[in-house]
């Protein structure tokens, strides 16, 4: 579903973020991404999500090469991908409603649909009474539900996860985790950037550990040393 | 319906920025205000200097006097020299007979005894011929060429009035076409300011939008529609201006302005033209302006 053909990634300032990367990820799988920091995760999920380009190389996505694609048609492929944050990302003015609804109407949904498919994805993530607070009245954990409610809204196949536990506790990080899993049951692919390896440890998920812009580990189930 | 309730929404927006940066749009709206009042201006004042330079720029006529002692031959080269010359109008042959003819009757109307002064004495006038050229540029040319014409001996123009006029009507309008340009692209400039700073104090939004897949028109069109809004209310103004202003100048002196030859050039249509132009003009310029700051500012992942 998702290939990377060669792919490296070099910013303009010189930096390589990823090198001469090969991967697939298959449809329906949970992947986790791990290694120390700067070793070009986030880089990673950035291309998949076409926030960053492809350097060289060729993503493929869904069948279809994306490494060039049109900035008229870019739109169509982030569709297909949700995206949260370590740090939310919220817009601090509206409501949970709005958060999730803004997505919503930015696709350009009838009033209506928005409503519906806003409460159902809310509901889903369990802040069903929560709808009217806004950000700064919830919990970390709830916040990183509104950004999880958000990216799914639009029911991407794929949901891209960069840190997503890393500002929250243990319990709302395993809380995160489940709605995560869940999706996953669903049907979605979830790829997850983590430095959190509690999280890990007999998850029974595929682990893709970076280290300066290359992997050097792609194991399915569990994870061996540090 | 759905897209009807998205324009909804799109307009909703951008006016919502145009409130949201009053400042910056109201001088947006005055840069407008005052550089379609301008263009106005300098379009009523091209409109009706050119009815006018028409006018006088149609005496291009002179006055070629021969030799005194020209032959016949000589006089049929010249008028054949006209006959197939480019430059020239039209031209008429005057000997010096008719000319006197001409000159005497004026000074002696039928006063025979001063008609029989005159006739006694001698001829001293050449024939002559009066030549109109195809425009002012060519009566230049014209004159210099004739002016060594060996069998001529003198070329005069009634005056360089009209040559005068219309250089310094030409030489105003360039300088309030300039005035205007640059006006024009300071409005540009403003208009991608308010608009830049919209989108800056939306930056975060923006970023969430493209992240979700919003299109690039659903991003740009409320920035669009927000530079519309200051191009339509900049250009209310002084489009009421021109079509008041005009009309009152126009009826306050029967259409006759500062001297008697300026003839103003009726407001009915032209007013609607002029009022026309501007609402392009203004559309185009904030329109403009929003796309350069959209495609600037909006659109960068
Ligand atoms: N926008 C950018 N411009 C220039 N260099 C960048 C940019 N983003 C990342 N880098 C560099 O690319 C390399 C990989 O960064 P990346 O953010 O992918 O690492 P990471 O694995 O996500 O790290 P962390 O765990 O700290 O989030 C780093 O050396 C970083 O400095
Ligand atoms: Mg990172």
């Amino acid at each position: 579903m998702i290939e990377f053909t060669n792919v490296s990634k070099r910013y303009p300032n010189g930096v390589t973020g990823i090198h001469n990367l090969n991967l697939n990820i298959n449809k329906g799988e949970f992947v986790f991404v791990i290694g120390p920091s700067g070793a070009g995760k986030s880089s990673f999920l950035k291309m998949i999500s076409l926030q960053e380009k492809v350097s060289t190389g060729q993503l493929n996505f869904e069948n279809e090469n994306v490494t060039n694609v049109n900035r008229f048609k870019a739109h169509l492929y982030r569709r297909k991908v949700g995206v949260v944050f370590q740090d939310f990302k919220l817009l601090p003015k509206l409501t949970v409603y709005q958060n999730v609804a803004f997505a919503l109407e930015a696709v350009g949904l009838s009033a209506t649909e928005v409503r519906k498919k806003a409460m159902k994805v809310i509901y889903l993530v369990g802040l069903g009474n929560k709808v009217l607070s806004y950000p700064n009245q919830l919990s970390g954990g709830e916040q990183q539900r509104v950004a999880i409610a958000r990216a799914i809204a639009n029911n991407p196949d794929v949901v891209i996860a960069d840190e997503p536990t890393g500002n929250l506790d243990p319990e709302n990080s395993f809380q995160i985790l489940s709605i995560l899993k869940k999706l996953n049951e669903e049907g979605k692919t979830i790829i997850m950037a983590t430095h959190n390896y509690d999280l890990i440890f007999d998850s029974g998920c595929r682990v893709i550990r970076i280290d300066k812009g290359t992997i050097v580990q792609d194991e399915v189930m569990g994870y061996h040393e540090v | 319906m759905k897209s009807k309730f998205q324009f909804y929404i799109y307009a909703r927006d951008g006016f919502k920025n145009v409130c949201n940066h009053i400042f910056m749009s109201f001088s947006s709206v005055l840069t407008l205000i005052i550089t379609l009042s301008l263009c106005a201006v300098v379009f009523m004042f091209v409109v009706n200097t050119n009815a006018f330079t028409r006018d006088i720029e149609s005496q291009v006529t002179m006055l070629a006097e021969f030799n005194y002692d020209v032959t016949e031959a000589q006089i049929t080269s010249v008028m054949h020299l006209l006959d197939h010359h480019e430059l020239v109008y039209h031209h008429e042959f005057i000997d010096r007979y008719t000319e006197r003819e001409e000159v005497v009757s004026q000074i002696v109307g039928d006063n025979d005894e001063l008609r029989y002064l005159f006739e006694r004495t001698s001829n001293t006038l050449a024939d002559i011929v009066i030549i109109e050229a195809v425009n002012i540029t060519a009566l230049d040319l014209l004159e210099g060429e004739l002016l060594v014409h060996p069998y001529l001996q003198s070329v005069q123009h009634p005056s360089d009035a009209a040559e005068l006029i219309s250089g310094t009507t030409n030489a105003i309008r360039v300088v309030m076409m300039v005035f205007a340009g640059v006006l024009m692209l300071l409005a540009i400039f403003l208009i991608h300011n308010t608009i830049k700073i919209t989108i800056y104090s939306r930056q975060e939004e923006l970023s969430i939008m493209r992240l979700v897949g919003a299109s690039i028109g659903h991003i740009t069109f409320p920035f669009l529609i927000e530079g519309l809004i200051i191009g339509v209310i900049g250009a209310i103004f002084p489009i009421l201006f021109t079509m008041i202003g005009y009309s009152l100048v126009y009826d306050l002196n029967d259409g006759i302005f500062a001297i008697n030859i300026f003839q103003l050039a009726s407001p009915s249509p032209l007013v609607y033209q002029v009022g026309f132009v501007m609402g392009i003009i203004s559309i185009l310029v904030s329109l403009l302006g929003s796309l350069f700051a959209v495609a600037k500012y909006a659109l960068k992942d």
